[in-house]
């Protein structure tokens, strides 16, 4: 800023007019063991986002008797929450509006917000970046580990200061691509994994190399491996198996190609990578994947129009492995992000409704064995639900 | 400083005219044809405004902000006057309001609206806004009305101006215009040139509200524009006019700042476009009529790379052009007791362009215009009828369609006593889609060809009454309205990274405008407009819901001007205006997080001709001379952050700007 600019911006401040004072933070109530705590989950936290994503606000469903209520913290229209032992952590991406991790404690609603760019990144970079955090888990009681999509290096926050003391650089994975895109974090035992989309073809979203899982050593966040997907852009949560001796991934390549991605298989001991379900078995793009049981899948499939058929649709299907069948749970005719959520006995889908006010928007219960059990659990009017979440 | 005041003098002597005695008469020539055309415009059964943009025009920003004090008119910016702006009439989007200058649709097959930003203020002496629907001859797209931008017309004599200023944020402003009316021939050349370096501050909140934030120099919003307009014109040996060509020509470059918390560092979009249009105005014993061409092309460049790209995104480069060609005619002939006025015209856009992806994608349409307005009346009454039908064919890559959308209006004006006019006009339109909602872009929008023309009707009520008492004119308007649209063609996310144009919704609105004009000779003017709103989207049963997004609820512009002359001190002209807009919701949910508060911001002006040369004004104008830049912004919780005052989520507007002009001007 040249000192001309300065002054100017010093005589035009004149005036600025009185502006509220900000919500008092509340880091240090949050660094705590419970962060680390794993809690059988009571609710689910949605966030509701309008039509065209331009704004968003958050509810808790109750998991007792499916009630639904506003939580009184702030969401947008592109926010994912993840549960952080009794706390919500708020993942806010919206491109012009918030970007930041938001801790929310519900039971006394306080909060804590974090930038999540270091001292050295904010003064190094010739304007703000975009961060686009897409997931985040606690490494110990005041310490959590935060995927930027958009940065090539992985956030270690501390909690009390919430600020971020130091990154992980994922540079030298990116491959081909512009960046590494990290998307998703998960413990495994002693390590956590991070996928990387590696997208090499961004703009056309025509993606060819394969996407890759990145493993850290939890304490020292070192690199042990590096384990080569089979297809490109793994999308959405690692989620184990049933025996616990591997984790499923989906990878939609490119929604303009049928055949490219899968539900990928990565056992922990090996690292071994292998295909569950190729797309071509169920006409469309996998985009999500939940384990039911240890032969049937929650699978989310997005489809794009292939030629003259009308295929633009979504469907969420309970797939088994074993026959190779599937049972659609769920039709629609508009995308919605939300992932299938397997809860205890049950299973929720997010319904993105249809039309511009997303008529019969809202969640669907099922039994693991497919059996509708809730017809509809609307969160409220005009909105979809964008981020289902098990919370305590 | 001595060197500026010889330049300023040199250049004085130069535009030095007659004696006073003619410039007063050649001013009251031209501004009688020009409040003769106003009239014309006001005093018809469809609602409008007609505004002189004479005096403000030179060194104005922008159009829209020219056009903010008609009833009804709101809009909205991403920033500064040369910023993307769009312009909501009775609260419908840009894509239902046709624009035209001198008579061209500026809308075209590829496009949503029209940007206001890009067209020229200081080339335009009047622009005629009408509400609820267009003039026929304006075509069949006209859901909500229509906004007729009419460029300068040459004075009798030799007239000569410059104008020329400087203000905050680097803005620079020149206007030059020369025209001549001698015998039969007659003609303008006008040279409008603006340029900002955008470095106005804003409140950053970093992507973090619950965090201070601080004030920032805005980057990347520098601009520069320059625009050129040629006409010249023959009159016949009776007088009458003749044939008349008109070229516009411009060039405009900006900056792309992209949202306030993320900032770019590189990104500039650029346009050159050049519109030509001949006319030949044909007469007979008892009727008259035009023939016209015009050519407009029009080349966009998007040019997303360097240190920091828009919203980070992989850099790429995107072109587009727009060619469209038209032949029309009108005609106006007395039949009995009724007035016809068939219009026809034959329009053919060619649209190319693509990103550097998946090479061009084009598309054209054909579309083929008749209609006619008929009218009867007497001074004290006048009923209008008016319908047209358009056939439009549609090309791209291997498909073809041909689609039919129609107009119909009907009006009524009674006037029970001189100064008391009552209205009543209804409207019926069809718009039809896009090029890139019918076939996609080949990029983030794919191609709905299915998509069924929007629809709409609007219904108006209106009284007007206009007195003239001495020295002192008075004119006050109301009018109160109705309109629906259905099949209104948003875009739907249909994946992580498609959209497609659908036909979702219906839109209703109510709505009650208000102007009173009052001005005492030339030496003192208060213009008051107001609007109140209900603008809904319906559900499909019918049932009312959320607000329009971007839609206030109320809206309010008040301008006043005094000019006095104290002993040898010459002409000292003040101003004032206040602009006051009701809370809009910014998402369709009416998220009260999202909500653009109400504001009101303040303007203030000062000119000065002095007596010894009073072809020369000095000005100071102030903008949002209170610095509004920021606003509450409530949380779920109860509390509430500091947010940047905007229209646009994200893209903050600016805060107190002043700009300094002088003009030279020469008159007969």
């Amino acid at each position: 800023m040249t000192r001309r600019s300065l002054a100017l911006a010093a005589l035009l401040c004149a005036g600025c007019g009185a502006d509220p004072t900000p919500p008092t933070q509340s880091c240090a109530h949050f660094a705590t063991a419970a962060l680390t705590a794993t809690m059988a989950p009571a609710r689910l936290v949605v966030t509701g986002v309008s039509p065209r994503y331009d704004a968003g606000r958050l509810f808790s469903v109750s998991l007792e008797d499916f009630s639904v209520r506003d939580l009184p913290i702030e969401a947008t229209g592109d926010t994912v929450a993840r549960a952080l032992g009794p706390f919500v952590a708020l993942l806010h991406r919206a491109i012009g509006d918030q970007d930041n991790l938001t801790l929310y404690d519900p039971a006394d609603g306080r909060v804590c917000q974090v930038a999540l760019l270091t001292d050295a990144e904010r003064t190094a970079a010739p304007t703000r970046p975009l961060i686009n955090a897409h997931d985040v888990v606690a490494l110990d009681a005041r310490t959590l580990l935060v995927a930027r999509y958009n940065l090539d290096a992985l956030a270690v926050v501390d909690v009390a200061s919430a600020r971020v003391t130091r990154t992980v650089d994922l540079t030298p994975f990116v491959g081909t691509a512009p960046h590494a895109y990290p998307d998703a974090l998960r413990r495994v035992g002693d390590e956590v994994w991070v996928t990387l989309q590696r997208d090499n073809d961004p703009l056309r979203a025509n993606p060819t190399q394969p996407g890759l899982v990145v493993r850290l050593d939890a304490t020292t966040l070192a690199v042990r491996a590096a384990v080569a997907l089979t297809h490109p852009n793994p999308y959405g949560p690692l989620v184990p198996t049933t025996d616990g001796r591997a984790l499923l991934v989906s990878t939609f390549g490119s929604y303009n190609t049928l055949g490219d991605g899968a539900v990928e298989r990565i056992e922990i001991a090996t690292g071994a990578v292998s295909d569950v379900v190729d797309e071509r078995a169920v006409n469309g793009n996998i985009d999500a994947v939940a384990v039911l049981d240890a032969t049937h899948l929650a699978l989310r499939v997005s489809a794009e129009r292939q030629g003259t058929s009308a295929l633009d649709d979504l469907r969420v299907l309970r797939f088994d492995t074993e026959t190779r069948t599937a049972q659609t749970l769920l039709r629609a005719g508009t995308w919605g992000a939300a992932a299938p959520v397997v809860v205890g006995e049950r299973v929720v889908i997010a319904d993105p409704g249809e039309g511009y006010a997303r008529t019969n928007a809202g969640l669907r219960v099922f039994g693991r064995d497919g059996t509708e059990l809730r017809a509809r659990v609307s969160i409220a009017p005009s909105l979809l639900p964008y981020d289902v979440q098990p919370a305590r | 400083m001595r060197a500026l005041a010889a330049t300023t003098l040199a250049a004085a002597c130069c535009v030095l005219g007659s004696p006073a005695a003619a410039q007063e008469e050649s001013a009251t020539v031209r501004g009688q044809r020009v409040a003769a055309d106003r009239r014309r415009i006001e005093s018809s059964p469809r609602p409008a405004t007609s505004l002189d943009l004479r005096a403000r025009g030179p060194l104005a920003e922008s159009v829209a902000d020219l056009l903010d004090e008609a009833p009804g008119v709101h809009v909205r910016r991403t920033g500064d006057g040369f910023s993307p702006q769009s312009l909501t009439l009775r609260g419908a989007p840009g894509s239902h309001l046709t624009v035209a200058l001198d008579g061209v649709v500026l809308n075209d097959a590829a496009s949503d609206g029209v940007d206001l930003a890009l067209l020229p203020p200081a080339l335009l002496e009047r622009a005629d806004v009408y509400r609820g629907s267009a003039p026929v001859r304006l075509g069949t797209a006209s859901l909500a009305g229509a906004v007729e931008l009419i460029t300068r017309r040459p004075d009798p004599g030799l007239t000569t101006s410059l104008s020329m200023g400087a203000g905050s944020f680097g803005a620079r402003r020149l206007a030059a215009l020369a025209s001549l009316r001698a015998g039969r021939t007659e003609a303008l050349v006008a040279l409008g040139a603006r340029g900002t370096d955008g470095t106005f501050t804003y409140y950053d909140d970093g992507g973090a509200a619950r965090l201070p934030g601080t004030f920032t120099l805005r980057r990347n919003a520098w601009a520069d524009a320059i625009d050129l307009l040629a006409r010249v014109c023959r009159r016949d040996d009776r007088g009458r006019a003749g044939p008349c060509l008109l070229t516009l020509a411009g060039w405009r470059s900006r900056g792309v700042p992209g949202p306030g918390s993320l900032p770019t560092d590189g990104p500039y979009a650029s346009q050159r476009r050049a519109l030509t249009r001949l006319s030949w105005p044909l007469y007979g014993d008892a009727w008259r009529g035009e023939l016209w061409s015009a050519v407009i092309v029009r080349d966009d460049l998007f040019d997303n790379t360097g240190r920091v790209t828009l919203f980070n995104s992989a850099p790429y480069v995107a072109r587009s052009t727009t060619a469209s060609m038209e032949l029309g005619a009108t005609l106006s002939r007395p039949l009995g007791p009724l007035r016809l006025e068939p219009t026809a015209r034959l329009r053919h856009e060619r649209f190319g362009g693509g990103q550097t992806l998946d090479g061009d994608l084009s598309a054209t349409r054909t579309a083929l215009l008749a209609g006619y307005e008929l009218s009867a009346g007497t001074p004290r009454w006048q009923l209008t009828h008016g319908a047209a039908l358009e056939a439009l064919a549609d090309r791209a890559a291997t498909t073809s369609d041909l689609r039919l959308p129609w107009t119909l209006s009907l009006g009524a004006r009674w006037s029970p006593v001189d100064a008391l006019t009552i209205r009543a006009h209804a409207a019926w339109a069809r718009r039809a889609p896009t090029l890139p909602e019918l076939y996609g872009d080949r990029g983030t929008v794919r191609g709905n060809p299915s998509l069924r023309p929007e629809t709409g009707w609007n219904f108006d009520l209106g009284a007007v009454y206009t007195r003239e008492t001495g020295p002192i004119r008075a004119r006050f308007e109301v009018s109160g309205y109705v309109r629906r649209v259905d099949d209104v063609i948003a875009l739907v996310q249909v994946n992580r990274t498609r959209f497609e144009a659908r036909n979702l919704v219906a839109s209703r609105v109510l709505g009650v405008e208000a102007q009173a004009r009052l001005a005492w000779r030339d030496r003192a003017s208060v213009t008051v407009s107001a609007a109140l709103l209900d603008a809904r989207i319906l559900d499909a049963s019918g049932t009312l819901g959320a607000r329009v997004p971007g839609v206030p609820w109320s809206d309010l512009s008040a301008l006043a001007s005094v000019s006095f002359e104290p002993a040898r001190a010459g002409r000292i002209t003040v101003g004032a205006g206040l602009s006051y807009v009701g809370l809009a919701y910014l998402d369709e949910s009416n998220t009260a997080a999202y909500a653009s508060p109400a504001r009101t911001l303040v303007n203030a002006s000062l000119a000065w001709s002095p007596s010894f040369l009073r072809a020369l004004t000095l000005s100071l104008d102030a903008t949002n001379l209170l610095d509004l830049r920021t606003a509450p912004r409530p949380l779920p919780d109860g509390t509430s952050v500091t947010a940047a005052v905007q229209d646009f989520l994200g893209y903050p507007l600016p805060g107190r700007a002043l700009f300094a002009s002088l003009t030279l001007t020469n008159r007969p």
